[in-house]
C-alpha cells in the first residue's frame, strides 16, 4: 500500500514530456531536426505549415515511429520502453478510421479491449464516452457509413476511453462542423486538467480558445516555443487595416503581409502586417493568432539562417 | 481480457464473406465427394456360398497381368488413353500406326487376333444388355472384359509389353510400372471378405472407416481453403487502414496475434467437427440396425487427428506471410504447396510421410492403416509443431514492425499528410 502512494506521487511529479535533441529521418529526409520540447500539464498546441513534421514528432511520441536520435522521455518513461508508452497514452491519428462493418459501439468496444479494460467497466465506459462525442444516439450506425466528423467524433471517444494520461491528438477537429468543435474543446479542456493533451491543428480558432502554450514547427524545427501571449507580442501594434482600392491591392501585397481582404464593391478593407504604418489612412488595430502565425512564418522565410530567433 | 479478445476476433470473422464463401465452399465439396460412397452392403456379414463378395486389389501376377491386359484392350479398342499428368485428366488418342504395334503386342499376350477379340466382346455385350435391359446392377456383377491370356504367358513379356505401352501413350498413364503393379483386380473370397468385414466392425466401428474416408476429402480442401480465411483475417487492418492505430493500443503482440490466430483455427475447424458430425450420423444409426456398435466419437478422433494439424499449419503460414509481406503472397505460395502435396501423392491409400495432405481413399482398410498410424501420428504432431512455430514468428514479425513503424520489408510506408 505504500509502495503504491509513493509510485503515484513519482507519476503526478513527472506529467511532462521531455524531448532533448529529436531527430527522425526518412531516409535522407529529416523530418525532424534536433527537436528540444517540454510540454507540461494541460493543453498543448501544435502548429505548422503542411509538411512541417507535427504528426512525425506525434507518432514518435505514440511509439509508432522509432527516433533517430534524442531522448524522449514520457512522464518519466523513456519513449523505447513502449509498452509502457502505449498504456498510458491515447493517440488520435491524423487519418482515423477502423474497420468499416463494426458499428460505433462495436468499435469503442474492440478498441476498449486492445487497451485491456475489463468487461464491467467497459459496459460502463463505453456509452459514456459515445454520449461525450454525442454519437450515443447513432451508436449502432456502421463505420463505413459514418460521415467524416462522426468518424473523428469516433476517433476522439477512442483516444480518450482508457484514460490515458496523455493523450496525442492530431488534428482532431479538422472537418467538425462548427457547434461540434466547440463541443469537442471544451470536452478536451475539461479532460486535459491532470492530464497532459498535445494537440495539432490547422485552425488557429482552437488554439486561441484552448491552449496555454504553444509551439511552432517548421521543416521539422520548432520555431516558436512559448505561450498564445508572447506569440501575439510579436505582432503588437503591428497590424493595420486600411480600406484601398482595388488597383491598389497588387502592389500592397508585394509590399506586405495580407492576412484579410473583405470586398466592397471598388474598394477593399484588408488587413496588413506591417513593422511601421503602411499607409496614410490604416489604422492600427488589435492582433490575433492568426496574424502573429503568419508574420511568424513570413520572417523566417524572410531570414532562413536565423535559425529559432524567434524562441521564446 | 484475452478471453474477450479471443470473442471480438471470432465475431470479426463470422461477419466477413470470405468466411462465408469458406463455409459453402467447404459443405457443398464435402457433401459432393461424400454422396458417392456405396457402403450399405458392407454393414451386412458376409455368408459361405454367395455367388460375388465383390472385389480389392490384389498382389498376384495373374491378377495384375489380367487387369492389364483388359485395361489396354479396353483402352485400345475406344482409342481413348487416360494419362494424368500434373494429376489432371487428359486423354490421349493414337494414330493408325501405333495403334498397330499395341493391338500386335497384345496379340502376342492373348494368342487371339484384336479384331476377333473385339468382336466378341461387342457380341458379349450385347448380349448382357439385351437380358438386363439397361439395368446397372446386372452390367456391375458381369464380368467385364474376355480377354484370355496365354497359359504359359511370363510377368516378364507382360512388363515388356506395359512398358511398350507407356512409352507411346505416355506419362502417368495406366501402363507406368507403380500404376499397373497397384490395380491388379481380383474377385474376393470368402475368407477375404469375412475378414474386411470384421475389421469394420470391431476395429473401425463402421464410423471410424467412414471418418477416414471423410477426412480423406476434408483434409484436400482444408489444404487450400483456410489460406484466404487466414489472408484476409491479416489483411483486415492494413485494409481499414486501422493497423496504426491498433498498433498504438496496449495490447501485446503475443495476445493480439495469438487470440486473432487462435479465434480463425476455431472458426475453420468447428464447422468441420458439424459437418463430419452430421455425416457420420447415418452411418452410426445403420451400424445400429445392422446389430452392430459404432463409434460415435470417430468424428472428433479422425477431425482431430486428420485435420486439425492442417487447419493450423496452414493458418500458421498464411498468418507469417501475410504480416510479414502485407501482400497476399500467401495465396499462391500456399495453393502451390497444397496442390504440389495433392499431386505428389503416389497412391491414394496411405503412405503419408510427410505430406500436408494425407489420403485415405477407401472406405475400411483398417489393417493397412494400422500399420502406417506411426507415420500419421509422426506426420501430424511435426505439422502441429511447425504452426506453433509459425506463429511464434508472425508474433516476432508484427513485434517488429510495431517498433519500426514500418514494412519489415520493402520501401517505407507512405505517410499521410
Ligand atoms: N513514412 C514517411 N516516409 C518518408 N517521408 C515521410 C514519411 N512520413 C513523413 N515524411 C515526410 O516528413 C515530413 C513531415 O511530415 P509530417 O506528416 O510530419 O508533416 P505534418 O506537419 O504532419 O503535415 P500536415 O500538416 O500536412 O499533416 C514531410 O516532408 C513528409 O514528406
Ligand atoms: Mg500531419
Amino acid at each position: 500500500m505504500l509502495f503504491k502512494e509513493k509510485e503515484r506521487e513519482i507519476h503526478v511529479m513527472e506529467t511532462q514530456i521531455q524531448i532533448k535533441g529529436l531527430c527522425k529521418n526518412f531516409g535522407k529526409k529529416q523530418a525532424l531536426k534536433s527537436v528540444d520540447l517540454t510540454i507540461g500539464q494541460g493543453m498543448f498546441g501544435l502548429l505548422g505549415p503542411n509538411g512541417a513534421g507535427k504528426t512525425t514528432l506525434m507518432r514518435v511520441l505514440a511509439t509508432l515511429l522509432p527516433k533517430s536520435a534524442g531522448e524522449v522521455r514520457v512522464c518519466g518513461v523513456p519513449v523505447e520502453q513502449a509498452a509502457e508508452i502505449r498504456k498510458m497514452t491515447g493517440y488520435l491519428p491524423q487519418d482515423f478510421s477502423m474497420y468499416g462493418n463494426m458499428s460505433a459501439y462495436e468499435a469503442l468496444d474492440y478498441l476498449a479491449v486492445l487497451s485491456g479494460i475489463p468487461k464491467a467497466e467497459r459496459r460502463k465506459k463505453v456509452p459514456e464516452m459515445l454520449e461525450k462525442v454525442n454519437l450515443l444516439d447513432q451508436k449502432n450506425i456502421r463505420v463505413k457509413a459514418m460521415s467524416g466528423g462522426m468518424k473523428r467524433r469516433l476517433g476522439i471517444a477512442q483516444a480518450i476511453i482508457h484514460d490515458p494520461r496523455v493523450i496525442i491528438v492530431d488534428e482532431p477537429t479538422a472537418g467538425l462542423d462548427p457547434e461540434e468543435r466547440v463541443r469537442f474543446r471544451n470536452l478536451l479542456c475539461e479532460i486535459a486538467r491532470e492530464r497532459i493533451v498535445l494537440l495539432s491543428t490547422h485552425i488557429v480558432g482552437d488554439i486561441e480558445a484552448t491552449c496555454e502554450e504553444i509551439a511552432v514547427l517548421n521543416q521539422g524545427e520548432v520555431v516558436f516555443r512559448g505561450t498564445v501571449e508572447s506569440l501575439l507580442k510579436l505582432v503588437e501594434s503591428k497590424v493595420y487595416s486600411a480600406e484601398v482600392s482595388a488597383r491598389e491591392l497588387d502592389g500592397l501585397k508585394e509590399r506586405f503581409i495580407v492576412t484579410g481582404i473583405l470586398n466592397k464593391g471598388s474598394t477593399a478593407t484588408v488587413r496588413i502586417i506591417a513593422e511601421s504604418m503602411p499607409l496614410a489612412e490604416a489604422k492600427s488595430c488589435s492582433a490575433d493568432v492568426e496574424d502573429a502565425y503568419m508574420f511568424l512564418m513570413h520572417s523566417i522565410s524572410a531570414m532562413p539562417v536565423q535559425k529559432g530567433g524567434e524562441q521564446a | 481480457m484475452i478471453g474477450a479478445l479471443f470473442l471480438k476476433e471470432c465475431r470479426k470473422i463470422a461477419k466477413s464473406l470470405v468466411y462465408y464463401v469458406y463455409l459453402v465452399a467447404f459443405v457443398l465439396f464435402i457433401t459432393g465427394q461424400m454422396s458417392d460412397v456405396e457402403w450399405v452392403d458392407q454393414l451386412s456379414e458376409p455368408q459361405p456360398g454367395q455367388e460375388s463378395y465383390g472385389y480389392g486389389y490384389s498382389n498376384d501376377e495373374r491378377m495384375i497381368m489380367q487387369s492389364g491386359m483388359e485395361t489396354l484392350f479396353q483402352e485400345l479398342l475406344s482409342n481413348r488413353f487416360a494419362t494424368y499428368p500434373f494429376g489432371f485428366y487428359k486423354e490421349v488418342t493414337l494414330n493408325e500406326e501405333e495403334q498397330e504395334v499395341l493391338k500386335r503386342a497384345m496379340q502376342q499376350c492373348t494368342g487371339m487376333e484384336f479384331e476377333q477379340m473385339a468382336e466378341e466382346n461387342t457380341a458379349y455385350w450385347m448380349e448382357i444388355w439385351m437380358e438386363a435391359e439397361g439395368s446397372a446392377a446386372e452390367f456391375s456383377e458381369a464380368e467385364m472384359w474376355h480377354v484370355p491370356l496365354r497359359e504359359d504367358l511370363t510377368y516378364e513379356e507382360f512388363e515388356q509389353v506395359m512398358e511398350k505401352a507407356c512409352e507411346i501413350v505416355g506419362s502417368r498413364s495406366y501402363y507406368e510400372k507403380s500404376s499397373y503393379e497397384k490395380r491388379g483386380i481380383a474377385a474376393l473370397t470368402y475368407e477375404d471378405a469375412l475378414e474386411h468385414y470384421r475389421e469394420l466392425c470391431e476395429d473401425d466401428k463402421v464410423s471410424g472407416a467412414q471418418m477416414r474416408l471423410f477426412c480423406d476429402y476434408a483434409c484436400i480442401f482444408l489444404a487450400v481453403l483456410p489460406i484466404f480465411v487466414g489472408v484476409s483475417a491479416c489483411l483486415k487492418d492494413k485494409r481499414a487502414k486501422a493497423a496504426e492505430l491498433i498498433r498504438s493500443r496496449s495490447v501485446s503482440g503475443a495476445a493480439l496475434i495469438g487470440c486473432r490466430y487462435l479465434a480463425n483455427v476455431v472458426m475453420c475447424f468447428v464447422p468441420v467437427l458439424l459437418c463430419a458430425l452430421l455425416m457420420q450420423m447415418p452411418y452410426v444409426y445403420a451400424a445400429g440396425q445392422a446389430g452392430i456398435e459404432a463409434d460415435a466419437l470417430a468424428f472428433v478422433k479422425y477431425s482431430c487427428l486428420w485435420l486439425l494439424p492442417v487447419i493450423m499449419v496452414v493458418l500458421g503460414a498464411a498468418f507469417l506471410l501475410t504480416e510479414a509481406t502485407e501482400t497476399i503472397l500467401a495465396i499462391p505460395v500456399l495453393l502451390a504447396w497444397a496442390f504440389g502435396s495433392v499431386l505428389s501423392a503416389a497412391t491414394l491409400t496411405g503412405n503419408f510421410g510427410w505430406k500436408l495432405v494425407t489420403r485415405w481413399n477407401t472406405f475400411g482398410s483398417y489393417g493397412r492403416y494400422a500399420e502406417e498410424l506411426g507415420q500419421l501420428y509422426r506426420n501430424k504432431g511435426m505439422y502441429m509443431a511447425l504452426a506453433v512455430i509459425l506463429v511464434l514468428l508472425t508474433v516476432a514479425v508484427y513485434e517488429k514492425k510495431r517498433r519500426k513503424g514500418e514494412m519489415l520489408y520493402g520501401k517505407l510506408r507512405k505517410n499521410n499528410s
